[in-house]
């Protein structure tokens, strides 16, 4: 049951209730970014900056100043849940003294800034001093651009149906200069989702195009509520992620939730023929409702991706129920169908665990580990694993073993094993140099992490902290990099609420690997937040969300 | 009128705001330098065009290795340039496949000349080496960054052309260079009767007639 409420959130939307999805003035305290609110990219000489020079409204508005062949391009870009059915109606003011030098704005889905089904859904550019809309994929000219005007754009897009009313009004005038009913979307895409704005520069980079934004407003007449800001930029800190999942699934191995098509190996293509067939519905009919599930079950080939996404949810209430061998058969028919999906993949991997296959659950997590790592969804699978291992293990034998397995002769493939990423072509290496100890060797590593977040997903907090410290000694000891150990650390410290110890871990990650700083910037920011110091919680998250420039 | 103050104290302001310009030139030795082995890309970007003019300069007098590291720089920048397009299109039919590869996928970001659509059109339609008609689409789909709205009309026309090749391979690659462009296919597929293709063409050259309608 939990799972259904899941995927209903995932793929419908979630609670329905009318609201503000972004409401972006620039002249109060509200320009925080984050995961939740936007994000500014100033690559190369481009700036995004608060302009209190130009403005349409209050104090402030935004400048976004693009340089021509620097390499790339400036860009404001904002968050807002996804929007899968429903009407939006999208507000903004925007000038250029240079109508000449290109930029775009956009409204787009998860497959972002690209022509097609959950791509962009509405698209302004000016092209030689005119402003342009895309519908139907043709780029049709609107009006000519004054400089130093401004323009209030009004975007009525309805989702489903995939057409859009826009009304231009040049400020000083009485009427709009461009009003257009129910044209199609960029790509012609009916359902095709959007969850994301931007403003940017010249795609090209070949213009020096400065654009100025205010008064960005979105609403839905259908809004899964978004919720309140619980931190500047965010909804949740990475702890209640994991909080979430823990409570999700405590006892036995259960399925991950699923956050996009893409986690079903269905991409833009594959999604955009279930649209034309009529088949979309139906896939989300196979998600969400149990008694259609023996229908779906039982479709021609022809639609794998449904066919697989039945065998899957059947799978999990079968997981869910505790019977791993009938959930196996369903995930082995869902992988067969459709091989790209990496929610099979691990589903399978879970039911294996609970069967105890686990020189199959091995192999599958090192193939699996390069594309879910960083995912915590990936951290819940590998403590459920680990729950479904434990034979009484004890941190004592977990470093027995870990000491014994790098105290002899280090091989390159060894190296790798142990240095961070699983991947196929490590697991490769490991067979061709240990052709009979290569599953004990796989097995040594993985149940090293597995036994780490076991310890978290039993909120033996302390404990996992005074493991992963004598992980990263025995690594560090013998000349092996050990951040992610100290990564871990800190996430038992902060799960302890002691911020100083976590503070201490996370910078030590920073320090002693470099490796993946974006995740360890958000779990300092987060630490900062928890502890008052909003300075440091801006300075960390700004170095993944950007800032304007300039900005006090 | 009541326009005329603010747009006259924008313009001051922003006037006032411009950054400013670059100056200095570049000199053909440096930009040799820079091609390595390995190509220092970045530095050479950091230069601006001004370099273009040597780089082709240095690839018409290079071998088929250092011209294919070359095409392969050029495609990189993605800057116009009237010499680039000039000495690559003397390596457009090279049995060189690494540089022939490299060429026909820099020229459309060197160039927006007509005959660049017109000769990777001709080699994705009539080349012997599937490979090449292969990437001769990769090209068209995603490298011609230069053209305007107009030849934007007549490489889609000639990719829409490619839907009624008698070759499933031409075919196949037309309308995945034309789903890259639009994010449509009007329910083209390839392998289908000819009836069926011949209903979704029709569609293709409704929608053509009405970007052509909105220049």
């Amino acid at each position: 049951m939990r799972l259904v409420v899941v995927l209903v959130a995932a793929v419908a939307g979630g609670v329905l209730q009318a609201g503000t999805l972004v409401n972006y003035r620039f002249d109060d305290q509200r320009i925080d970014t984050g995961p939740d609110t936007f994000r500014i990219f100033e690559y190369s000489r481009g700036t995004a900056r608060l302009s209190s020079e130009f403005r349409y409204s209050g104090y402030y508005s935004v400048e976004i100043r693009d340089v021509a062949h620097d390499g790339d391009f400036p860009e404001l870009q904002g968050y807002f849940p996804t929007q899968t059915s429903g009407t939006l109606y999208v507000h903004f003011a925007f000038m250029t003294p240079e109508p000449l030098e290109s930029f775009n704005i956009a409204l787009a889905g998860p497959e972002r800034f690209r022509l097609g089904k959950d791509g962009i859904g509405f698209w302004l550019k000016n092209r030689d001093g005119y402003l342009y809309h895309v519908s139907d994929s043709i780029p049709r000219r609107l009006l000519p651009i004054v400089p130093f005007v401004w323009y209030k754009v009004d975007l009525t897009y309805r989702v489903a149906a995939g057409t859009y009313d826009l009304d231009i009004q040049e400020e000083y005038t009485d009427q709009p200069q461009v009003q257009l009913r129910d044209v199609p979307n960029a790509a012609r895409s009916p359902g095709s989702r959007i969850d994301v704005f931007s403003f940017i520069g010249d795609l090209a980079d070949a213009a020096n195009a400065v654009i100025y934004v205010d008064d960005i407003g979105i609403r839905s007449d259908i809004l899964p509520d978004p919720g309140e800001l619980v931190a500047p930029g965010r909804r949740k800190l990475f702890i209640d992620y994991w909080q979430d999942l823990q409570q999700a699934a405590r006892t036995h191995p259960e399925c991950l939730p699923m956050r996009s098509f893409r986690d079903l190996g269905i991409g833009d293509h594959e999604l955009s023929q279930l649209l034309d067939a009529g088949d979309l519905q139906r896939l989300e009919q196979a998600l969400q409702s149990p008694q259609l599930t023996a229908a779906a079950m039982d479709e021609p080939a022809s639609t794998p991706a449904i066919h697989a996404a039945a065998h899957w949810r059947q799978g999990c209430l079968l997981l869910e129920r505790q019977q791993p061998e009938k959930a196996l058969q369903h995930f082995r028919q869902a992988e067969a169908a459709v091989p790209q999906g990496r929610l099979y993949l691990i589903s399978a991997t879970l039911a294996l665990a609970a069967l105890g296959e686990f020189p199959e659950v091995d192999s599958r997590l090192a193939t699996a580990y390069a594309d879910w790592y960083g995912d915590e969804r990936f951290a819940a699978a590998q403590a459920m694993v680990g729950l479904a291992r434990d034979d009484h293990w004890s941190s004592e034998e977990i470093l027995h073993t870990l000491a014994n397995d790098l105290s002899g002769q280090t091989t390159a493939a060894l190296d790798e094993l142990w240095r961070g990423e699983l991947s196929a072509a490590v697991l490769a290496s490991l067979q061709a140099v240990y052709p009979d100890a290569w599953r004990a060797r796989l097995r040594n590593r993985l149940i090293t992490e597995q036994y780490y977040f076991l310890l978290l997903w039993r909120e033996a907090y302390a404990e996992a902290l005074e493991f992963a410290e004598r992980v990263a000694d025995h690594l560090e000891g013998q000349g092996r990099p050990a951040g992610v150990w100290f990564e871990l650390q800190g996430n038992a410290a902060f799960l302890m609420d002691d911020y100083s110890r976590a503070l201490e871990a996370y910078e030590a990650a920073l320090t002693r690997s470099g490796k993946h700083p974006y995740s360890v910037y958000l779990k300092l920011s987060d630490v900062f937040f928890r502890t008052g110091d909003y300075e440091n919680e801006r300075y960390y998250r700004e170095l993944v969300y950007g800032s304007f420039s300039g900005r006090q | 009128m009541r326009r005329t103050l603010p747009v006259l104290t924008g313009l001051l302001l922003f006037l006032l705001s411009l950054p400013m310009a670059r100056a200095g030139e570049v000199s053909y030795g440096a930009v040799a330098e820079l091609l390595g082995p390995p190509v220092q890309i970045d530095r050479l970007r950091a230069l601006g065009p001004d370099i273009l003019p040597h780089l082709a300069a240095i690839y018409g007098t290079a071998d088929e290795t250092a011209r294919t590291d070359i095409a392969r720089t050029f495609y990189r920048l993605g800057w116009q340039s009237p010499e680039a397009y000039v000495a690559l299109m003397q390596d457009i039919h090279t049995g060189n496949p690494q540089l022939r590869l490299q060429v026909q996928w820099a020229l459309g970001r060197v160039s927006g000349e007509d005959e660049v659509v017109d000769t990777l059109l001709e080699i994705m339609r009539h080349d012997d080496n599937a490979l090449f008609r292969d990437k001769a689409a990769c090209a068209l789909a995603y490298d011609q960054i230069h053209l305007s709205e107009a030849q934007k009309v007549a490489l889609y026309s000639g990719l829409i052309d490619g839907l009624s090749d008698p070759t499933p391979q031409v075919r196949s690659i037309a309308i995945q260079a034309l789903q890259i462009h639009t994010g449509q296919t009007k329910g083209y597929v390839a392998t289908a009767s000819d009836r069926e293709r011949e209903r979704s063409i029709r569609e293709w050259r409704r929608w053509l007639d009405n970007y052509r309608a909105s220049l």
